[in-house]
């Protein structure tokens, strides 16, 4: 291993969906009634070929890891798809690491979806602390 | 400008540069970050202890494997 090599370990996350529709569409043959789709994270697998996540550390078999994953809602003109996306962020070995991702993602999508209320100088400083969040604020 | 900040601040959040991983850097993605934003329902933080997969082809091998049958021995 040269000395620019990083140390990473793949993981494949095991994950099962539900989906079931509701609502009311009309006679339109192109309708359709919105979606609710719920997920579980089972498991991680070692992933040597096409990983879902890559973590920067070195991992076996039987090691305790916390997987951060964001569920979102899609849909196009026609429905409305609640919970339908799921994508796995990172992988860590330390659940105070990984709060604080799943904190930063909530912040960030917090001031997304509220950004056009805040002036230059309270955006910034928001963006400030979200970026420089202590590990233990997590909690 | 102001549109112009709010591009910058936008560009950032879609470059993921601000999300840290176990080493204290940022995160790496290849997937736009725009959709979770935008319609984000919630974060999931999932404890699993890692598995190491099996290889099917191996696991088929092991199960359809007979003991060779035996030989008929005649008694003297």
């Amino acid at each position: 291993m040269t000395k620019n090599q990083k140390i990473q370990t793949g993981f494949s996350v095991k994950s099962s969906s539900y989906s079931e529709e509701s609502g009311d569409h009309s006679d339109d043959e192109f309708s359709r009634g919105d979606t609710h789709t719920s997920h579980s994270v089972e498991g991680v697998v070692l992933a040597f070929d096409y990983p879902d996540c890559v973590g920067p550390f070195l991992a076996l078999s039987r090691d305790e890891m916390y997987i951060v994953s964001v569920i979102y809602s899609t849909g196009d003109s026609f429905g409305y798809d609640h919970g339908r996306g799921l994508e796995h962020v990172a992988v860590f070995k330390t659940l105070e690491k990984a709060n604080r991702c799943a904190r930063q993602i909530e912040a960030y999508a917090a001031l997304e979806n509220s950004y056009n209320s805040f002036d230059k100088k309270s955006l910034h400083k928001h963006i400030k602390e979200i970026s420089l969040l202590p590990t233990n604020s997590a909690n | 400008m102001k549109d112009k900040n709010e591009g910058w601040v936008l560009k950032d959040i879609s470059a993921g540069l601000v999300f840290l991983n176990e080493n204290d850097e940022p995160i790496e993605t290849s997937t736009p970050w725009y959709g979770y934003f935008e319609n984000l329902d919630y974060v999931n933080v999932s404890a699993h202890t890692v598995e190491m997969d099996v290889l099917p082809s191996l696991d088929r091998h092991v199960s359809s494997a007979r003991p060779a049958p035996r030989k008929n021995i005649k008694p003297k």
